[in-house]
Formats: C-alpha cells, sequence, structure tokens
C-alpha cells in the first residue's frame, strides 16, 4: 500500500483489500481492441460536436445579421420620411392670424422697437414747426 | 519545456495551454483504463461503464480550458467520472427494471472473483483470493454512495486522502472518517463470512 502513514490497515485486513484489488483490475481488463474503439468514439463524438457548435454559430451569426437588418429597416423608414420639427410648428399656426399680423406689419411703416424714436422725432418737428411760425410773425 | 517532467505532467502542461485533437488523444491514452475501472467497479454494468467513460473524456475535452493544472489531471478526470456516476444514478428513472433485469449480486461477484488472478498463487490461494474478494465485494455494496467511491478510490486505485478529497469535494478528517467506518463494515462482514 503506497499511503500507509495516512491510514493503517491491520495486516489481516490487507488480505482482503488485495484480494478485492486484484478482482477489480481482473474485472476491468479488456483487449486493445476495446480501448482504440472508445478512443476512436471519443474523437467522434467530440468531432460532430465541434461540427455541431460550428453550425449552431453560423446560423446564430446569420439570425443575427437578419434580426440587425430587420431593425435597420424599420427605424430606417421613419426617419426618411419624417417631417422637421419646426415645420410641424409652423404647420400649427392659423393662416388667417398669419395673414393678418403680415398685414399690420406692412401696414406699420415703422417697426414696434424704433416707436420711442419716432414719437421724438415728431415731438421735435411739431417744435421746430412751432418756432418757424412765431418767427413768421 | 521542462525535459525533467514526465508524461503525466506533460499531460498536465498541454491540457492547461488548451488541446490539439491529437494531444487529447494521448491524454485519453494515458487515463481510459484507470477512468473505465473506477466507473466499473461503481456502476457495475460493463455498457454503462464504457459509456460513461466516454462521456467523462468529452466532458473534460469540453471544459479542458477550466483545467488550470492546480490539481493532477487524474484528480480531475477522476472527479469528471464520479461526477457523471453521482449525476446518473440520480438521473436514472429505469433503476427498478433494470435490477429487475440484473442478474444476482451473488452470480456478480462470483464472476468478479473468478477473474482475479495471481499468476504465482497456490490454487488454494486462488480459491481464497475468490472468496475473500466476493465477501468484499458484497460487504461493498452495502456502503453508502459516498463510503463506496471513498473505498474504491482508496483500496482499487491506491489514491491518497488528499486526492480523494479533491475527488469527492469534501475535507481529509471527513474521508478518513468515512474510510474507518467502511473498512469496519466491510472487516466486520467479511469475518463473519470466515467464520
Amino acid at each position: 500500500m503506497k499511503h500507509e502513514d495516512e491510514f493503517e490497515l491491520e495486516a489481516e485486513d490487507r488480505v482482503w483489500t488485495d484480494a478485492f484489488r486484484e478482482a477489480i483490475h481482473a474485472e476491468s481488463e479488456r483487449p486493445a481492441v476495446f480501448w482504440s474503439a472508445q478512443r476512436a468514439a471519443i474523437r467522434g463524438r467530440i468531432t460532430s460536436r465541434g461540427r455541431r457548435s460550428s453550425a449552431w454559430m453560423a446560423f446564430a451569426s446569420a439570425a443575427a445579421l437578419l434580426l440587425f437588418a430587420v431593425m435597420l429597416l424599420s427605424v430606417g423608414t421613419p426617419i426618411a420620411t419624417r417631417v422637421p420639427e419646426k415645420l410641424q410648428v409652423a404647420a400649427r399656426v392659423d393662416p388667417d392670424q398669419l395673414l393678418s399680423e403680415v398685414q399690420e406689419t406692412i401696414d406699420n411703416p415703422i417697426p414696434d422697437s424704433l416707436a420711442p424714436l419716432d414719437l421724438l422725432a415728431q415731438d421735435m418737428d411739431k417744435d421746430f414747426k412751432a418756432n418757424k411760425r412765431l418767427a413768421k410773425q | 519545456m521542462d525535459a525533467t517532467l514526465n508524461p503525466a505532467g506533460l499531460a498536465a502542461q498541454a491540457l492547461s495551454r488548451g488541446l490539439a485533437h491529437d494531444e487529447f488523444d494521448d491524454v485519453v491514452r494515458e487515463h481510459q483504463q484507470r477512468i473505465y475501472r473506477v466507473v466499473l467497479s461503481l456502476v457495475r454494468d460493463v455498457e454503462l461503464a464504457a459509456n460513461l467513460t466516454q462521456d467523462c473524456f468529452v466532458r473534460a475535452y469540453e471544459n479542458r480550458a477550466s483545467f488550470r493544472g492546480d490539481s493532477s489531471v487524474n484528480t480531475w478526470l477522476t472527479r469528471i467520472a464520479i461526477n457523471l456516476v453521482r449525476d446518473n444514478a440520480r438521473n436514472r428513472r429505469q433503476g427498478f427494471w433494470r435490477r429487475l433485469l440484473q442478474r444476482p449480486a451473488d452470480e456478480d461477484t462470483e464472476q468478479l472473483a473468478s477473474q482475479a488472478r495471481d499468476s504465482r498463487a497456490t490454487p488454494e490461494r486462488v480459491l481464497l483470493a475468490r472468496e475473500e474478494a466476493a465477501a468484499v465485494w458484497q460487504a461493498v455494496e452495502t456502503l453508502s454512495p459516498q463510503q463506496k467511491e471513498i473505498f474504491i478510490l482508496r483500496f482499487s486505485e491506491e489514491l491518497a486522502l488528499e486526492e480523494i478529497a479533491q475527488i469527492v469535494g469534501i475535507k481529509v478528517g471527513t474521508v478518513k472518517a468515512h474510510l474507518s467506518r467502511a473498512v469496519a463494515a466491510v472487516r466486520a462482514q467479511v469475518r463473519g463470512k470466515a467464520k
């Protein structure tokens, strides 16, 4: 026994443990052809599994590619036909209101931002005309 | 490469760096008889043992990347084999029919004992060895599955307690306790038969 220091057996126990070991070893003895057939079977199973996994990988890649293409198609179409947001906002403005605003802008020669300056100019013009009238008199 | 490495060491190196088919074939060649012997002694079914031995090497090949070399190839493969035997026992649905159709245990043990050979033995010794082997087999069949695993790994494969602990997945102290109980049980039955 190799490891007697680890587990002690009584001397008479070695008789039956040896007999047991010999029986197991004898039972598992097989001719060389059995072992080579086993190796061939193992090789065959490993190879066929490899082929199966390659086929599975190819199928998975193709499926992923197809899925990607479908996603591109489904997402791409609305982008091409989508109306820009600014145009959508413009489309929501009432055309009559827009027309009246345009008309008002045309009618009013002074922009709203210059209205105070216009008032000042009118006052100055009035003063100037009044002074001129007084001078004539 | 280290020139002092033995074939087992080379196999371990080859496994840990990932194997080509031819290299794995060498690993199978080196370990197949021992794995078959362990599996056969646990399942006691020639055909099932051959299938589980194949399963063991196929699984080892698939998981070869997980082999880190912290245990020997022998330990690693035996652990896979033991797990397969356990899975098989757990999943076996047709156990009842198998037992029903199986030959009686006595017939099996008698056949096993008759295969035990010792070229130097006298006819008396051969007869004694047969009787002892048959008695031991009968006793081993009464052990719990884990005790049976430990008993076989120790007395058929002559593995160290540390290695058995790694294979079975328990502590060395527990292995020793199981082994003591198993030996006591088998001893009692073998001595009982002898009287």
